[in-house]
């Protein structure tokens, strides 16, 4: 008899209990996707979220001693957040409205 | 349905040469074009039509060379007009039965229209929808500037695009559309305002409704579809 394929065992599920909005790499899939798409909360707190990927260019500008600028642009994809609250509020969360 | 000769329009193509002349006349079963400034011609969005392949391989040379061509259908009496720079052109065969060769299918979008896809442009003041339904023209918006909104608002947001005069028709052959002029910081102040007023609402511990949307060029024939939320 063949032995059961280890994908197939069966085994217990760990689930992290920790917050899935917090920024890290590979939560851009999460959120763009969809998935954290929709109505959340409630009392004051309810509000519609929706997240999408948009594209930014960072600048880079280097003068040498010979005075020479060279500039450097390069693209990369990063996540925004667009939030309705239910008394009107609304606000946009990108990297460029992050506090410092 | 319609018979084909009512709703399916022709472009004419027409290059005079130094010993030759070409002309070409395809069946063209969409479009989308707007009238230009002098009112004389029209930029084109959406081209779609049908030929073999000689015909199509002259009309794709052609919309590369930005030429301009001549649109007649059900309801236009002969346009000019012109697809502009950057249009994207894409092709395929259609397998009739009973024909020897397939029919070779062109559809042509302007740089424009090919910005309206999700994060493309997100600065942009005016999107080209090919559609007048208020479900469709909410969602596509939300699609393309990322906003919050749910479908029961659709009324709602169609009736500010008609109040603010933030919705125009266009010239359409087999689709009915329209241009929305505004930025996503426009329509989010309106939403801000609406919630405000209690114009629209969000619902406390209910599910949003799934979109009801047309999801193909449908212009009336098959009218509405659920779209995953």
């Amino acid at each position: 008899m063949l032995s059961m394929r280890h994908s197939h065992k069966q085994c217990t599920s760990v689930f992290n209990t920790g917050p899935i909005s917090d920024q890290r790499r590979g939560n851009g899939l999460l959120t763009t996707a969809g998935l954290l798409n929709g109505i959340f909360g409630e009392g004051p707190d309810l509000h519609v979220a929706r997240w999408e990927s948009i594209k930014v260019t960072d600048r880079f500008e280097e003068t040498d001693e010979n005075e020479v600028t060279t500039i450097r642009e390069r693209e990369r994809f990063t996540q925004s957040l667009t939030l309705v609250y239910a008394d009107g509020t609304t606000s946009i969360l990108d990297e460029r409205s992050r506090e410092p | 349905m319609k018979n084909a000769h009512l709703r399916i329009g022709s472009l004419r193509f027409t290059k005079v040469l130094r010993d030759t002349t070409i002309d070409i006349t395809l069946r063209m079963d969409r479009m989308i074009a707007e009238h230009a400034a002098d009112n004389r011609s029209a930029q084109c969005h959406v081209l779609s039509v049908i030929g073999n392949d000689q015909e199509i391989a002259a009309i794709a040379a052609a919309i590369a060379d930005e030429a301009r061509f001549y649109a007649t259908g059900p309801e236009i009496n002969r346009l000019m007009i012109t697809i502009g720079e950057g249009a994207e052109v894409f092709r395929s065969s259609i397998n009739v039965p009973g024909r020897r060769r397939p029919l070779r299918h062109l559809v042509a979008i302007s740089e424009e229209l090919s910005k309206t896809r999700a994060g493309g442009n997100p600065s942009a003041r005016r999107t080209i929808l090919c559609d007048d339904d208020r479900a469709f023209l909410l969602y596509r918006i939300s699609v393309r500037f990322g906003l919050p909104v749910l479908p029961e608002w659709s009324e709602w947001f169609g009736e500010m695009l008609e109040r603010k005069n933030a919705i125009d028709p266009l010239i359409g052959i087999g689709c009915t559309p329209v241009v929305v002029k505004g930025t996503k910081k426009r329509f989010l102040g309106w939403m801000g305002h609406a919630l405000k007023r209690g114009a629209i609402t969000i619902p406390e511990h209910g599910q949003p409704t799934p979109w009801q949307v047309p999801i193909s060029f449908s212009a009336g024939l098959q009218k509405t579809d659920d779209v995953a939320a």
